[in-house]
């Protein structure tokens, strides 16, 4: 794999580390298994674009996606509190009508942001190399982010969340509203998402509508993956965790791609994905296998 | 504290599966009461805990709480007045997260959750001081995650947590039932030290009748969804299981049929 | 022949041989990244090897081609673009507007020859038309939708409703329902769109114009070829002539076009490529559209399908015919 290679999945890993942290909140502390992210992903990318070509400046309009990604979140939680929709559905339904919501707010399929001032334009105009250039701000991005979700968690409101995800009759025995977690968190989990695909798609070039396939299982592959390498009960450790995963999946299909030796195409990306949870899932399982062996600690 | 009027509540109303639970309850319960509530399957104990929980909203009647009229509040809210234990040990608490992350989340029932960091030095202290009453050790385990601890250790710091803040009624729904005897009888005990040292009004659903006797100051049997037996003071003070049995049967004409009512 | 002469025309064969081995001594390496890989598209690289090798690259021998389909994905796409930039192909050529924006964005020393892009102005690829400077430039597969329009006339000439059916999620297509569109009025038809929103909608998709539509149009659209031949027994059962913009859908059921074959656009396109292998910046390259290029278009008929859906084809319409199927 050349340095190039190398750059390219830690670009994009960094990208859809955000997606990772989103899905970690909804998926892990939040028990919701949230599908609207193949919504709120390009929904992200459309407003940005939409934003950008239309004069608004590159930073507004990053701003800008990330708060309309959280409207897709409550959305979403609407759909399954008020209309006692089933989770995964009423993340469904919403990703379905953002498809068409995304095709409005472009006009079009596809907007091209080449040759546009985007986020990484000041650091490009600081000398750094095109190619570098996305990884300074991501890696500042997704640090920050990380911290702010770290932290948030352990306040009053952030450790509701987490007992409303994870035993919600106890929950709600304690006083918390159980609803108004589940608003705010997919809030937060869809505003990352639509975060990230602004700025994919200013890293990409174009923002297109159907850049939110597989989108989902990228984010529920590093969720699975970094969490199930790096077990851990603490929060901090569970964030670093999805960032990293993400960044492994992306290097280790980089990996897969260039390895002709092997025999892959990118059409076998699924598989290979399909593999690497797989193989993740499987390490907790074969270490808690040795510890019931006779003589093994319990 | 705990007032209850013309309480009663029909469960499919109208159908061939009409089921009046409860009818015709009236109760009062004064403040720092430990009350004991026993009968047999189908008499409606559980129902009543639900009622006075919020869990299951009543067809007629009212319920007051420390003067409030809670009979339309959601579980949620009534939270601020009164704390709950359940049966399954893992039903109180969040058994993946930190002893000290349980205490946190508890401690803010009777107050606002906020923004500011849910564990502080004050959450610290105050889970040491309350957790040491136990005599379990728990309180130098504060980052052990609960999943680690028994059922018994789980059922004793659910009482902890119960009775934090300015809860002023504890719900026990037969708390020990699904405890082995000697880690029932240790949380029994901590039960009847931690709500006299409170001041917490209780009330205790039961499947024994010797404990139903044994602990609290006032025994309520209830029997095909009514009150029919309220003893207290010096009459229960004395009184036997056999005793209880005799009243029983007097007052309804019929044998309890319960084998683990009596032998319990 | 005498033996002399057998050995001179030998040594001269052997001689222009060698010459022409120098002239592409050194392996050149074409990285081709589509974003499906569809059998249309998949026709655009048999067309590209084909007309490489007429220019005297052989895979294998002189050339090296790495070719990988990012199934869809647009990260994964992101990433085959950096590992083809990090291997310094050649050329890259990509297939389909997203990937060329990806390339373009990524690189601009890397030459780039996209292909199968509908607008390359619009899609930002290149800033202007002629000698677009950069490092990229292509073929353009925009559809000259008024000589299509006047066929299905000839075909159709009681036309008064164009149904349109197409996949609105992809850019190409769009690009060509809103070039229809605007030539509607003063060609004297009237419109009606049915979108096609993934591969399993476009027989529903035509249904929804029975009875309103004397034709149907289908621009170049990957996801309603997928499922076409659905829609052609539609349009059969409901005896309503389907119109396309290339070559093979007609092979496939529909009625004619005037289009061109994909196949001869990757051709074309190696062209381009093969410029690029000797030296030419692809910014001094004017961006071509296949329906200017000499020769692209034909006009292709489906004699049976026509019958099937009840319109008879003149013998002077299938005299003129390139060919009939």
């Amino acid at each position: 794999m050349s340095l190039y290679a190398f750059i390219g999945a830690l670009e994009t890993g960094l990208a859809f580390a955000l997606v990772a942290l989103g899905a970690y909140l909804t998926f892990r502390v939040l028990d919701f298994p949230d599908l609207t992210v193949e919504g709120s992903f390009p929904l992200g990318a459309a407003v940005a674009a939409k934003l950008m070509v239309s004069g608004v400046d590159a930073w507004t309009a990053t701003l800008a996606a990330g708060l309309v990604g959280c409207l897709a979140g409550f959305a979403t939680a609407f759909l399954n509190r008020k209309l006692r929709i089933l989770h995964i559905l009423a993340g469904i339904l919403t990703a379905i009508a953002l498809y068409s919501v995304n095709l409005r707010i472009m006009d079009r399929p596809n907007i091209g942001l080449i040759n546009m001032a985007t986020v990484y334009t000041p650091f490009e105009r600081l000398g750094v190399p095109s190619f570098y250039a996305p990884i300074v701000l991501l890696t500042v991005v997704v640090i920050v982010f990380k911290i702010l979700i770290d932290l948030f968690l352990g306040t009053g409101f952030g450790l509701a969340m987490r007992a409303a995800g994870a035993n919600p009759r106890m929950a709600q025995a304690n006083g918390i509203q159980v609803g108004r977690m589940i608003v705010v968190g997919l809030g937060m989990a869809n505003g990352l998402t639509a975060l990230s695909g602004a700025l994919f798609a200013q890293m990409l070039g174009a923002a297109d509508v159907s850049m939110g396939i597989g989108v989902i299982v990228v984010a529920l592959a590093a969720v699975i993956g970094g969490t199930a390498l790096m077990p851990s009960r603490l929060v901090p450790m569970l964030t670093l965790a999805c960032v990293l995963g993400s960044i492994l999946y992306r290097i280790a299909l980089a990996l897969a791609l260039s390895s002709d030796a092997i025999g892959l195409t990118a059409s076998d990306v699924n598989v290979v994905t399909a593999v690497l949870v797989a193989i993740a899932l499987w390490v907790p399982v074969r270490k808690s296998t040795f510890s019931r062996r006779p003589g093994g600690l319990k | 504290m705990i007032r209850v009027e013309n309480l009663g509540v029909t469960f499919n109303k109208g159908t061939a599966l009409e089921n009046r639970a409860l009818h015709d309850v009236n109760l009062s319960i004064s403040a720092g009461e430990f009350v004991t509530v026993i009968g047999s399957n189908g008499a409606g104990k559980s129902t009543f805990l639900n009622l006075l929980a919020g869990e299951i909203f009543p067809s007629t009647g009212h319920i007051f709480i420390d003067g409030a009229d809670v009979t339309n509040w959601p579980v949620q809210r009534r939270s601020s007045v009164l704390a709950r234990m359940f049966q399954d040990p893992r039903a109180g608490i969040c058994e993946d997260m930190s002893i000290i992350e349980n205490i946190a989340i508890a401690a803010a029932r009777t107050s606002p959750r906020g923004f500011r960091f849910a564990i502080t030095d004050n959450v610290r202290k105050m889970a040491v001081e309350r957790l040491s009453m136990l005599k379990l050790g728990l309180e130098k385990r504060l980052h052990d995650r609960v999943a680690m601890l028994s059922g018994g250790q789980r059922q004793a710091m659910s009482l902890i947590m119960a009775t934090l803040g300015s809860t002023k009624v504890l719900l026990l729904d037969e708390h020990t039932a699904a405890l082995d005897p000697a880690a029932a009888e240790l949380v029994m005990k901590l039960t009847g030290e931690i709500v006299q040292k409170f001041g917490i009004t209780t009330a205790m659903v039961t499947h024994s009748m010797r404990q139903a006797l044994e602990f609290g100051s006032r025994t309520i049997m209830l029997h095909q969804g009514q009150i029919i037996l309220d003893i207290t003071g010096a009459e229960r003070a004395s009184m036997t299981v056999e005793q209880l049995v005799q009243m029983f049967r007097r007052k309804e004409g019929s044998e309890i049929s319960d084998d683990q009512l009596l032998l319990a | 022949m005498s033996k002399i002469s057998f050995a001179i025309a030998g040594a001269v064969f052997s001689l222009a041989l060698s010459v022409s081995a120098q002239a592409a001594d050194a392996v050149k390496t074409m990285s081709i990244i589509t974003m499906n890989d569809t059998p249309q598209l998949l026709e655009v690289k048999e067309g590209l090897i084909k007309g490489l090798a007429a220019h005297g690259y052989t895979e294998g021998k002189n050339l090296k081609v790495d070719f990988k389909s990012a199934q869809g994905n647009f990260g994964t796409a992101q990433q085959i673009v950096r590992q083809f930039i990090g291997e310094k192909p050649d050329v890259i050529v990509t297939i389909t507007t997203p990937t060329s924006q990806a390339a373009v964005a990524a690189t601009k020393d890397i030459p780039i020859i996209f292909t199968t892009v509908t607008d390359p102005l619009k899609s930002k690829l290149v800033t202007r038309e002629n000698h677009p400077g950069g490092n990229a430039s292509g073929i353009s597969d925009l559809v000259p939708t008024e000589s299509q329009i006047n066929i299905v006339k000839e075909i159709v000439p009681n036309l008064k409703t164009l149904g349109l059916v197409y996949d609105p999620s992809l850019d190409n297509a769009r690009s060509t329902v809103e070039s229809i569109k605007a030539i509607a009025p003063k060609m004297g038809f009237k419109t009606i769109e049915s979108p096609a929103m993934g591969i399993n909608n476009v027989p529903s998709a035509g249904q929804a114009l029975v009875g309103k539509v004397e034709a149907i149009f289908v621009p170049n659209d990957t996801t309603v070829y997928g499922a076409f031949e659905s829609l052609v027994k539609v349009a059969q059962d409901a005896k309503i002539p389907i119109f396309t913009a290339e070559r093979r859908s007609v092979q496939r059921g529909a009625v004619a076009t005037v289009g061109f074959d994909f196949v001869d656009m990757g051709k074309r396109t190696a062209d381009m490529v093969d410029k690029v292998f000797k030296g030419t910046s692809p910014g001094d390259m004017d961006v071509q559209y296949m329906k200017d290029l000499p020769n692209s278009l034909a006009l292709y008929v489906n004699k049976e399908s026509a019958a099937k859906m009840g319109v008879k084809l003149s013998p002077a319409l299938l005299k003129r015919a390139a060919q009939v199927f």
